[in-house]
C-alpha cells in the first residue's frame, strides 16, 4: 500500500507531529509506504509532492482542520480521521482505511 | 531554548486537572515563561476544553499558544499521586509536560524541539527511562539529549 496524508491540529504544536510519526511508524510495521505531511505552526513539514500524491492508493487526512493544497489529491480517495484516533491506534486506522478503499473500487 | 533542572518539578501534589493547571501557570511565571498567570491558565483551560491533551501511560501535554507566553518552551511536572484526566487508555496522569508558545514568531528551532518532545512521548523507552530518573538534573540532561537529536 502506498499512502500519503496530512496531519494538522488546532495549535499545530504537538499532535500534528505525533500523528504523522505514529502513522508512518505503523506503516513501516505493516510494510507499507506511508508519508504524512505536517501542517503545523512550522508550516508544511515533509511536504507531499505531486508525484507522491499521484502514486498513492489513498489519502489520509488526520485532522478536522482546514488543509491547504488539497488540489494535489484530486481524483484520489480521501479519508478524514480524527487526529487523536490516529495517535492512539495508527495501525488500525491505516488498515480500516485500506479496507474501505478496496471496497469502493 | 535550554531545558534546565529548574524547569523540572517533582513531587507535585495537586488533585485535579484544574488545580494542576493553576500550579503549572504559577510555575511558568516563576521560571519566566509568562507575566500573566491568569491568562496562561485560561489558555491551558481553553485548549483542554477543546479536546483533552491526555495521552497514554500516565502522560499529558497541556499547551498554551497565547500572547501571555513570553518565550517558547516547556516545563515538566511529576505528580506525587496520579490524577483523573481524559486519556487514550483511560489511565490517570502522573507525568505532565506543559508546552508554551507565543502565537507568532516562536522560531522554528524551538518548535522543532517541542515537536521532538511530543514524538518522543510515542516511545515506550523514553517514557520508562524518564520515569526511572529521580533527580531534576538527570531528568533535564536526559530530556535535552532526546529533544536535541
Amino acid at each position: 500500500m502506498n499512502v500519503v496524508g496530512v496531519s494538522a491540529c488546532p495549535a499545530g504544536l504537538a499532535h500534528t507531529p505525533m500523528a504523522a510519526k505514529a502513522l508512518e511508524k505503523a506503516g513501516t510495521e505493516l510494510g507499507w509506504n506511508v508519508r504524512i505531511e505536517q501542517q503545523g505552526m512550522m508550516g508544511p513539514v515533509n511536504a507531499i509532492t505531486q508525484v507522491e500524491a499521484d502514486a498513492a492508493d489513498f489519502v489520509l487526512i488526520a485532522s478536522d482542520q482546514k488543509i491547504t493544497s488539497m488540489d494535489r489529491f484530486e481524483g484520489k480517495p480521501i479519508i478524514r480521521v480524527d487526529i487523536n484516533t490516529c495517535i492512539k491506534a495508527p495501525k488500525a486506522v491505516l488498515k480500516k482505511c485500506a479496507a474501505a478503499v478496496k471496497k469502493e473500487n | 531554548m535550554k531545558f534546565t533542572a529548574s524547569d523540572v518539578f517533582l513531587n507535585v501534589n495537586e488533585l485535579s486537572v484544574d488545580s494542576f493547571l493553576k500550579f503549572a501557570s504559577q510555575a511558568a511565571f516563576d521560571t519566566g515563561y509568562t507575566k500573566s498567570i491568569a491568562e496562561l491558565n485560561q489558555s491551558f483551560l481553553e485548549r483542554e476544553k477543546e479536546f483533552s491533551t491526555g495521552l497514554e501511560d500516565g502522560f499529558a501535554i497541556p499547551h498554551a499558544k497565547n500572547a501571555a507566553v513570553q518565550k517558547p518552551g516547556f516545563l515538566y511536572f511529576r505528580l506525587s499521586q496520579p490524577i483523573d484526566w481524559q486519556t487514550y487508555d483511560d489511565k490517570p496522569v502522573s507525568d505532565i509536560f506543559t508546552l508554551m508558545v507565543p502565537p507568532e514568531n516562536a522560531g522554528n528551532e524551538h518548535l522543532k524541539m517541542l515537536a521532538n518532545l511530543s514524538t518522543a512521548l510515542l516511545e515506550d523507552e523514553f517514557k520508562q527511562k524518564l520515569r526511572s530518573l529521580t533527580s531534576q538534573k538527570e531528568i533535564a540532561d536526559y530530556i535535552n539529549q532526546k529533544i536535541g537529536e
